[in-house]
């Protein structure tokens, strides 16, 4: 991995649109050779922001846009935003009983929800490549 | 007397997200014929809380009608997303077909 | 064994197998030589011995004749008869002797045999002939005669001796060959043990050298012991001033905070707070939570702070400030920190704030329930492009804002509940009077007895004297700038 890269795609914020999403994160990742088992736990963190985001926004009858958007460093650590223009909801409503955040929370070494415009997840994950995977500690599951 | 119990079989396949939640809810209905039901999960590559939610409403009416519940998982992903939901103790999940069904008691129906 | 080590050995083996058979070889064909030389020194003996006796054998018949010519006694005749009969055999053998032994006196003795014959003939028969006349003139040839085959004998000795010493001469190269030979041998033997000494001791030297090496390691290893031992301390020393920073005691603002770090042991930790006055009535307020527990955690915290502060002294922005520590804190690769930076006015009852990557700050105004301030912003340490937002909130006198560490709100099942949990216990200890060690107060009113599971600070700003108990309704006497 070399400098940084970015990735920033966006759809129509349907029940359809998460796998698009998903798989071009999982492809962006994979190219830039992302440890394939931190790959999977990160698509797994953001299919939950996103069905986060697509859930929130459909009900509200607004098909507004929701957008992905990665930045991979070459220290091995990747930014993810997950945002949608949904109409302002209390945060408490947006984080809901279920269980997205949680698993957020579990993988992802710092989840942030801004709710001052629209919603943006803002998450950060380890993203290591193959070679420095031996060094990276697995997720916390005791927390 | 009841009539031995028999294993129903529900299957889901592919990548269960949110946007295949009504198909979710529409294959996670307990039949009336089955002692024990094994969900299939062996074809699923992806799945997020979706099948999470629906799993367990579907087991709250299992154990409303004493059905012995199952799941066969042999996803990475899906394995890992029951553990980080902490879900891990709340079904008898099984990673091969022969010990799933050993666990239920019975040949299926 | 190493290559090195093979490969002198190989050739030790190989140069020895060559000079082994070489010299033994050499040792017999020199010796072969020798026990030659010998043999023909011992040969050349005999035949001095044997030509010797050949002139004996002549005088004796010379003498047994004269003495018979003179008594016509027989007896005189024995030893003559008897020399005669010996002489031609003893001739035989020193012809075979000259032969063999190479002393070119072959012609001599052919020289001797012919006058002995002669003078059997022309002088031993007249004297044994009683008829004979003249013996005068025959015994002066005789004489004659006699001294010649005295110098044949005497020539051929001058050869065999000679010839001797060119023998001993041999011989004594022989026997220096073999000396050479052996001294040669010695000498080989003697570099090829000095250069197995050398590669020995080259290799004691690399043992030796490698020995240093391992101690310098041990060396190094204890310095980086104690180095580590130092770092704790001055890590320790640092939490220990951290802890013992005095909040301001102001006029108007009221500080109190509280610090619990996850575990007995790990007195360090991560999680800071700050209050610095600065001029004009202005206050400092910073709070912040570095990734991780322990030592390192508390290294980087207090670089975080320090840099907090020193950009605190160049920017009025608190946005700014965070920007600063952003770019101090890329260089440390591992760890991120969460923060809220601000400054809180003392006069006007306004403060501004950027939160970087930090759960929201919590205001409980009177009149109104506590609620959670924007934040927002990516944590420190992680992007170049991070880009933080000052808020800005106009309150009252009266109004409490508390900021918090996410050990404070992620001890329950989801961070949800943590929240509740969190504001309701700062209504609870904001609703105690009088107002003191709220901060305390409100950790208590969170964990009342639980178990902290991570670091937990918090911070509260208190302004004004108003009273932070009313919340709800009431009169809130406006201040006058």
């Amino acid at each position: 991995m070399t400098g940084q890269s970015e990735l920033r795609i966006n759809r129509r914020a349907r029940g359809d649109a998460a796998r698009p999403l998903r798989h071009a994160l999982s492809a962006f990742m994979k190219a830039k050779e992302v440890e394939p088992d931190s790959v999977d736990d990160i698509v797994t963190a953001v299919g939950e922001a996103l069905a986060n985001a697509i859930e929130h926004a459909y009900s509200d009858g607004d098909n507004g846009k929701v957008e992905l958007f990665a930045r991979l460093d070459a220290g091995g650590t990747v930014v993810i935003e997950v945002s949608d223009q949904g109409a302002f909801i209390e945060r408490g409503q947006r984080q809901g009983r279920g269980y997205g955040l949680q698993i957020v929370r579990r993988i992802a070494r710092w989840v942030s929800i801004d709710t001052s415009s629209g919603t943006t997840v803002s998450m950060i994950f380890d993203a290591p490549d193959a070679e420095s995977f031996r060094d990276v500690k697995a997720p916390n599951l005791e927390r | 007397m009841n009539p031995a119990p028999t294993i129903g079989v529900i299957a889901l396949s592919g990548e269960l997200d949110i946007g295949r939640r009504a198909e979710m809810q529409e294959a996670l209905r307990l039949p009336a014929a089955h002692g024990a039901m094994l969900i299939d999960l062996s074809a699923v590559v992806y799945a997020d809380s979706s099948i999470l939610a629906e799993l367990l409403r579907f087991r709250a009416e299992a154990d409303r009608r004493q059905v012995r519940l199952a799941l066969l998982i042999t996803s990475r992903q899906l394995s890992r997303l029951v553990e980080y939901a902490g879900l891990s103790e709340a079904f008898a999940i099984f990673d091969a077909r022969g010990a799933a069904l050993s666990y239920l008691g019975e040949t299926p129906a | 064994m190493n290559r090195q080590s093979m490969r002198s050995f190989a050739l030790t083996g190989v140069v020895l197998v060559l000079i082994i058979p070489t010299v033994i070889a050499g040792g017999l064909l020199e010796r072969r030589y020798v026990a030659r030389a010998f043999a023909a020194a011992e040969d050349l003996r005999i035949a001095r011995t044997t030509a010797f006796s050949a002139l004996r054998f002549q005088l004796d018949e010379e003498t047994g004749i004269r003495g018979y010519a003179a008594t016509h006694d027989r007896v005189f005749l024995q030893p003559y008869t008897e020399a005669l009969a010996a002489m031609g055999p003893t001739l035989e053998q020193i012809s075979d002797q000259v032969t063999k032994l190479h002393t070119g006196g072959g012609p001599l003795v052919s020289d001797a045999a012919a006058t002995n014959a002669t003078w059997l003939r022309t002088v031993a028969r007249p004297l044994l002939d009683p008829r004979t006349a003249n013996l005068n003139a025959v015994e002066r040839r005789g004489k004659t005669l006699v001294d010649h085959f005295r110098l044949d004998i005497a020539q051929l000795d001058d050869l065999s001796r000679r010839r001797q010493t060119e023998v001993d001469v041999e011989a004594q190269s022989a026997i220096d060959r073999i000396v050479l030979l052996m001294l040669g041998t010695a000498i080989v033997i003697v570099l090829i043990a000095a250069a197995a000494g050398f590669q020995q001791s080259r290799l004691a030297a690399r043992l030796e050298d490698q020995r240093l090496r391992a101690e310098a390691d041990e060396r190094s290893n204890l310095q980086l012991r104690a180095a580590y031992q130092t770092e704790k301390r001055i890590a320790d020393t640092l939490q220990g001033a951290f802890v013992q920073r005095p909040l301001p005691s102001h006029t108007t603002l009221r500080f109190s905070a509280t610090y619990v770090p996850a575990s007995e042991e790990s007195k360090v930790g991560g999680d800071w707070y700050d209050a610095v006055e600065l001029p004009e009535q202005r206050v400092l307020f910073s709070l912040g939570d570095v990734e991780g527990h322990g030592i390192e955690a508390a290294v980087t915290m207090n670089r975080t702070r320090q840099a907090l502060i020193s950009a605190a002294l160049i920017e009025l922005d608190p946005a700014a400030v965070l920007a600063r520590v952003n770019d101090e804190l890329l260089t440390d690769e591992a760890r991120m920190v969460t923060a809220v930076v601000g400054y809180a006015d003392a006069t006007s009852y306004e403060f501004v704030y950027a939160t970087a990557g930090h759960p929201p700050p919590v205001l409980l105004e009177p009149g109104r329930a506590a609620r959670l301030l924007v934040c927002g912003g990516l944590p420190l340490g992680i992007t170049p492009d991070a880009v933080y937002t000052v808020r800005r909130v106009q309150s009252v006198p009266g109004a409490l804002l508390v900021l918090y560490t996410d050990g404070a709100v992620e001890h329950s099942r989801d961070v949800l509940d943590g929240e509740s949990v969190l504001l309701a216990a700062i209504a609870a200890a904001a609703a105690e009077q009088p107002v003191a060690d709220l901060a305390a107060k409100i950790h208590e009113g969170i964990f009342a007895g639980r178990p902290v599971g991570d670091d937990v600070a918090i911070l509260t700003i208190g302004f004004g004297i108003g009273d932070l108990g009313r919340r709800s309704g009431g009169a809130v006497a406006k201040r006058v700038a």
